[in-house]
């Protein structure tokens, strides 16, 4: 999550909780209520059961339901508009918890003004019953409470996040504390991300995975229809979207009670089925985290359920809840841990059942909607709900705020527990965290967020490698080939060159075609002669009786340069090679080569060649000039191609030459120095210039022969014309 | 040195009005009474600075010689800029303006910039040619015209970087394609891979740069 995100979710969460509180009467109301029958089953077990029998009858319920869920409506509408602030509703499965736990509770101690009374008292229940719990919960935090799993915990639950919430106003913990912890509940957006991810961490966590397991095959076992308990963990994360798409409809799905009737009717039935797999997954849990947490005997209120729920609609509920009294007390000795797992995992099979009926949740969410419709004052649709007749709908209104009553149950009993839990879990986690600090850079990974002094000593070292760079640049710079050569003017002189060999080739073409065929035929053999007088060298056939072998630079391209007869001197060439050879005579000479670095003499010979090659290409360049300047000489082109070709060869010959004495010299630097691989790189190096040096004067030469072709075409025709 | 944009400039004009000793002048800031005839072309270079940014000019100085013509024409090609001089001395070389203008247009494209420099601006006494002959030329024929004087360097400078400055108005008017490098114009190389291909100075880099 990034952070914007996440201060975001921070705002929202703030929002929503702000919205929450509004809704926080209702919700204590319903845990004063619940508070009231445990503590009811807990001093009374007989009392429990006998208020269970009081329950009213099933006409009785349905209007007490009915007048139970306005209230509830108002209280859950304000619930849902907090969601809603909060982004959108994610959590409809706890909704729908709700919904059935409280039509179980409903049935315990139904009466509204119960409800109300209760609301009066509730400010005093909850925190007996969170001191009751301090003392009897302590050993199990004292357990472990690894952080990481409190965490999840925080995160995994929503009835505790809202717990939390609720708690926060009389508790004296620091509410932006508790806050922060409740906001990952609260806002939505973000439940279900941190589910998910906390279903990852519980993957990475062995062991919390087999606890959770573990739980989950106990609850599934529990389970008049355990299908959804099987369900791959890995489908959750697919169910959540679907999760949502049906909180969405839900949330704006008020309007769907028009037509929500039909839906009822249809989907009363597996409503029912539903619910009471909802409910009975809830019993489950209160009873575990009941017993878990030393909270009073949750085999009484499950008995109590069982009284009534036969009584009331027959369901296989009252059998599971009785069955779900015994793992609970055998996973009490897990101590927080467990039942923090505990409390996660109701959830997930919810989620799970969510996924796997999807459009079951949906049908009663639109149903429940219409109850709520109704329940709301809309007479007409509530009356076309009644005069349906349809009993089955009643039903499904009934089983609605059962399940209502069952979570607001839970709420109560968990409230005040995950209270404690919540509580204690903050000191423990502040003992080594002080601030919480690096819980919250936990839970707000802070890793991509830019921040200014950051970005600025980004900037600072990005400028200084740059710089570096530069430098280095420059350095690099006077020992590169390509750029010596052109500051040499070598690469200027070879693209005029090659332009003037263009516009030769052009006019060898035009003359060619301008010619008749007898021309044609006489001056062929002396362009083939010219050609061929290019293809030889390319064998470097020159190099090899020469190779190894000092030769005369001077007197050599002097002499050839003669042959040419185009009048021009080698002096810049010779003038090169001179200071070449002065400068490694004066290398020589000097024994302790501490005023040559070894990179000045890399940039030395690099330089060298560089020079010698743009003189080359330069003197290649005016004999091409010279050649059609001189066109009317009777010099023999093919003489002129062969001592170019020549001339080429002492030329890269020379090339070696240096590169091998440059390269001597490094390498007698790297006798006296430690330094031997850069040596070798720099020494590669030259040999590899050396080599684009000899390339660039092979083209500078192949570019003179269309230069000698047009030169002796034009010849042949002048002296043809001539004669 | 690192450029944003490469201009070619061909100096063009009758032999002997002081091609060569303008370019000495203008990379090397230096006078040569005597210079060798040119054969063919030489270059030049030097980097100058336009609105904030590195310019290089490489400077194509033809030789003047009537025999060279031939050749010289080859060179016209490609260059966005022409620096077409005459000698105030010698009437002759102004009159062979025409010449010289006309050859230039043919053989290079229609946008290069063309500057008009009398030279020799420094033998005042020996003056054949009027300003405003010069300047009245140069309006005639769209050119821009400027006095010099190799020897004392006067003017010199700013007849190369007015007239790269024309050439870069040029471009950010969009008359130039600087991509199309037949214009005369080159992007530098400044992110080209030509300086990665540069070997680390410190580490002695092996991988060589040049074409082959």
């Amino acid at each position: 999550m990034s952070d914007s995100e996440d201060e975001a979710a921070f705002a929202s969460a703030d929002e929503g909780e702000e919205v929450n509180k509004p809704a926080l009467p209702a919700a204590s109301a319903a845990s004063g209520k619940k508070e009231k029958a445990n503590t009811k089953g807990a001093a009374q077990p007989g009392a429990g059961g006998a208020t269970a029998t009081t329950k009213t009858s099933s006409g009785d319920s349905a209007t007490a339901g009915k007048g139970e869920q306005t209230k509830k409506g108002k209280g859950r509408q304000q619930q849902q508009k907090g969601k809603k602030k909060g982004k959108a509703s994610s959590q409809p499965s706890p909704k729908e918890d709700s919904k059935t736990e409280s039509d179980e509770k409903k049935a315990s101690d139904v009466p509204q003004t119960a409800v109300k009374q209760s609301k009066s008292d509730e400010d005093v229940t909850p925190k007996t019953e969170a001191t009751e719990k301090e003392q009897s919960v302590p050993q199990a935090k004292s357990d472990t409470s690894k952080s990481s799993q409190d965490k999840e915990k925080g995160k995994g639950d929503k009835s505790a996040g809202e717990d939390k919430t609720a708690s926060k106003s009389d508790s004296t913990v620091s509410p932006s504390k508790s806050a922060e912890v409740v906001q990952s509940d609260n806002e939505p957006g973000t439940t279900t991300p941190k589910k998910e991810r906390s279903a990852e961490k519980e993957s990475v966590d062995n062991q919390k995975t087999v606890q959770a397991g573990e739980v989950r095959k106990g609850l599934g076992a529990e389970m008049s229809s355990p299908e959804g308990q099987d369900i791959p963990r890995e489908l959750k994360d697919q169910a959540t979207p679907k999760q949502d798409e049906s909180a969405e409809k839900s949330s704006g799905g008020w309007g769907w009670g028009s037509w929500g009737t039909s839906i009822l009717s249809a989907a009363s039935s597996s409503v029912q089925t539903f619910t009471t797999q909802v409910g009975d997954g809830f019993t489950t849990i209160i009873d575990t985290m009941e017993s878990s947490l030393g909270v009073p005997d949750p085999g009484e209120l499950a008995q109590a359920k069982e009284v009534k729920e036969p009584e009331d609609e027959g369901k296989s509920a009252s059998a599971d809840g009785e069955k779900d009294t015994h793992p609970p007390q055998e996973k009490s000795s897990e101590g927080q841990k467990s039942s923090a797992m505990d409390k996660r995992v109701p959830d997930k099979d919810v989620k799970e059942k969510s996924e796997e009926k999807p459009e079951e949740q949906k049908e009663a969410e639109s149903s429940s909607g219409n109850s709520w419709f109704s329940s709301w004052g809309v007479a007409d649709l509530a009356k076309k709900v009644q005069d349906t007749g349809k009993t089955l709908a009643t039903k499904g209104q009934t089983l609605m705020s059962e399940g209502f009553d069952a979570v607001e149950n839970l709420a109560a009993g968990g409230i005040d527990v995950l209270e404690t839990i919540g509580k204690k879990t903050y000191s423990t986690l502040s003992e080594h965290d002080p601030a919480l600090r690096k819980t919250r850079e936990f839970l707000s990974p802070k890793a991509d967020k830019p921040n200014l002094s950051s970005v600025l000593r980004e900037a600072k070292d990005q400028a200084e490698i740059q710089a570096e760079q530069e430098k280095e640049n420059e350095e690099a710079r006077k020992a590169h080939f390509g750029t010596l050569f052109d500051d040499y003017q070598g690469i200027a002189h070879l693209e005029a060159l090659e332009m003037l060999s263009n516009q030769s080739e052009k006019k060898v073409h035009s003359l060619l075609n301008s010619l008749a065929s007898e021309d044609l035929t006489a001056i062929k053999p002396v362009l083939i002669a010219i050609k061929e007088a290019f293809e030889v060298n390319e064998d470097d056939d020159d190099d090899a009786d020469l190779a190894a072998k000092d030769q005369d630079f001077t007197s050599l391209v002097s002499q050839h340069l003669s042959e040419l007869e185009l009048g021009t001197a080698p002096d810049k060439l010779n003038k090169v090679h001179e200071m070449v050879k002065q400068w490694i005579v004066d290398f020589d000479a000097n024994e302790s080569h501490d005023s040559e670095s070894v990179k000045n003499v890399h940039q030395r010979s690099i330089q060298s060649l560089a020079e010698l090659t743009s003189k080359g290409v330069e003197q290649f360049h005016k004999a091409g000039e010279l050649v059609l300047l001189e066109r009317d000489t009777d010099k023999d082109c093919t003489e002129r191609a062969h001592s170019l070709a020549r001339l080429t060869g002492v030329l890269c010959h020379e090339v070696g030459n240096m590169a091998t004495k440059f390269a001597g010299c490094l390498n007698k630097m790297a006798e006296q120095e430690e330094s031997s691989d850069e040596i070798t790189a720099l020494v590669t190096n030259i040999y590899l210039e050396a080599s684009n040096s000899s390339t660039y004067l092979q083209d500078a030469f192949q570019l003179l022969l269309p230069v000698l072709q047009q030169a002796a075409l034009e010849h042949s025709i002048n002296s043809r014309h001539q004669s | 040195m690192s450029y944003a944009y490469l201009f070619k400039y061909i100096i063009i004009g009758d032999t002997g009005v002081g091609k060569s000793c303008l370019l000495l002048q203008f990379t090397d800031k230096r006078f040569q009474p005597v210079h060798d005839l040119t054969i063919g072309v030489e270059f030049g270079a030097r980097m100058i600075t336009i609105d904030g940014k590195q310019i290089k000019l490489q400077i194509w100085d033809t030789a003047g010689q009537e025999s060279f013509r031939s050749i010289t024409r080859s060179y016209y090609r490609g260059a966005a800029g022409a620096l077409l001089v005459y000698d105030i001395t010698r009437r002759d070389t102004f009159n062979h303006l025409t010449t010289w203008l006309e050859d230039a247009r043919q053989h290079s494209n229609s946008n290069m910039v063309i500057m008009l420099i009398g030279n020799k601006s420094d033998l005042e006494a020996r003056r054949e040619v009027k300003k405003e002959e010069g300047e009245a030329f140069a309006r005639e024929h769209g050119l821009i015209f400027m006095e010099t004087s190799a020897k004392t360097a006067a003017n010199v400078e700013e007849a190369f970087i007015n007239t790269a400055k024309e050439i870069y108005q040029k471009i950010q008017d969009g008359v130039f394609d600087i991509n199309n490098e037949a214009n005369g114009i080159k992007i530098g190389p400044q992110h080209s891979p030509a300086n990665q291909n540069m070997p680390a100075g410190g580490s002695g880099g092996n991988q060589g740069g040049g074409c082959c």
